[in-house]
């Protein structure tokens, strides 16, 4: 698999990180609790969920971050480096529901090759699930590692 | 008092400022698989350990929020026996178990990339424990500081995790989580 490796040169200021779309599943929540050793009943059990007020079993905190990430590394290439991610969790999150990751360039160094960002993930309505920011490095040539 | 002034208070004199150290263990390629699987994440970093080579790392890399995600000791964790209705273990004599908690957010430095094969140490400290009145009411939020180290000393990730807690939310439930 080959992925296009985004350089320093190729950012600028205000530029929009490339949406990531995603629609967790209760499989979903289920394999990340499982695979995480998080018997919250929250986030399977959705008679229970609805026991505590909620209307369906909840998107796990972490799954957000882990959304929002994903979307980052795929900016940065397999070159690049996420150095500082921060987010809150500020809405829930259903299985079914569409969350669309995104984020603007808010400073570049060419020197250093840092890109510092807002990111955020929405949903349909534009309701904001999870707000934050980040500092990534990018390489300013090819690396010839393998090239 | 009330409840989450409560717990503030509690936390603050049992935890705040005060250092636990565990191990995460072994980092083992499976399970990091398993969990970028789990959440539809199949870059090739985490899978094929060429690709990652030639492109500036040691080896296989874990996704980035694996680490902040598992958080907990390498143990085999509470028996069926400590566990309470909600899935979540009985909570210990300082703790909240008249609140609910939930995932407040997280701040993550990447220090270091971390390796399958590595093995992970934790040293974490609660850094804050305040109550503050939200548009739900009040809560109580915690902060803790967590440094992952690999064996060898280097430092991996600082991660400072934010936890709310607050009255549970079939009391209010039109509540964030």
């Amino acid at each position: 698999m080959t992925t296009e490796q985004r350089l320093i040169g190729d950012v600028g200021l205000g530029m929009a990180l490339p949406e990531l779309r995603k629609r967790p599943t209760a499989t979903m929540l289920f394999r990340f609790s499982a695979c995480t050793w998080n018997a919250h009943r929250i986030h399977y059990d959705r008679a229970y969920a609805q026991e505590e007020g909620h209307p369906d079993i909840l998107v796990q905190a972490t799954m957000h971050g882990a959304f929002l990430l994903q979307m980052l590394q795929a900016f940065v290439g397999p070159a690049g480096r996420i150095r500082r991610f921060r987010y809150s969790n500020r809405g829930k999150a259903l299985p079914g529901e569409t969350l669309v990751c995104g984020g603007v360039v808010t400073a570049v160094d060419a020197a250093t090759g840092e890109v510092s960002c807002d990111i955020w993930e929405a949903k349909g309505d534009g309701s904001i699930c999870a707000p934050g920011s980040a500092v990534l490095w990018l390489p300013s040539v090819y690396p010839d590692a393998g090239r | 008092m009330s409840a989450v002034g409560s717990a503030a208070s509690r936390w603050r004199e049992a935890y705040l400022g005060k250092t636990r150290r565990f191990d995460v263990g072994l980092i083992d390629a499976l399970w990091s698989q398993r969990y970028a699987v789990a959440v539809d994440d199949l870059d090739p970093l985490y899978f094929d350990d060429q690709y990652a080579r030639t492109h500036g790392y040691a080896g296989l890399v874990v996704p980035p929020n694996y680490l902040a995600t598992k958080r907990v000791a390498a143990m085999a964790g509470p028996t069926e026996g400590e566990m309470q209705g909600d899935g979540l273990p009985v909570p210990g004599p300082s703790n909240t178990p008249e609140l609910a908690a939930m995932g407040g957010g997280q701040e993550l430095v990447f220090h270091n990339p971390v390796y399958c094969g590595e093995f992970i140490r934790g040293e974490a400290t609660v850094i804050r424990a305040d109550e503050r009145d939200g548009r739900a009411g009040p809560m109580l939020i915690v902060e803790e500081e967590i440094n992952y180290r690999a064996d060898t000393g280097e430092l991996k990730l600082t991660l400072v995790q934010t936890t709310l807690y607050r009255v549970p939310p079939q009391a209010s439930p039109n509540d964030d989580n």
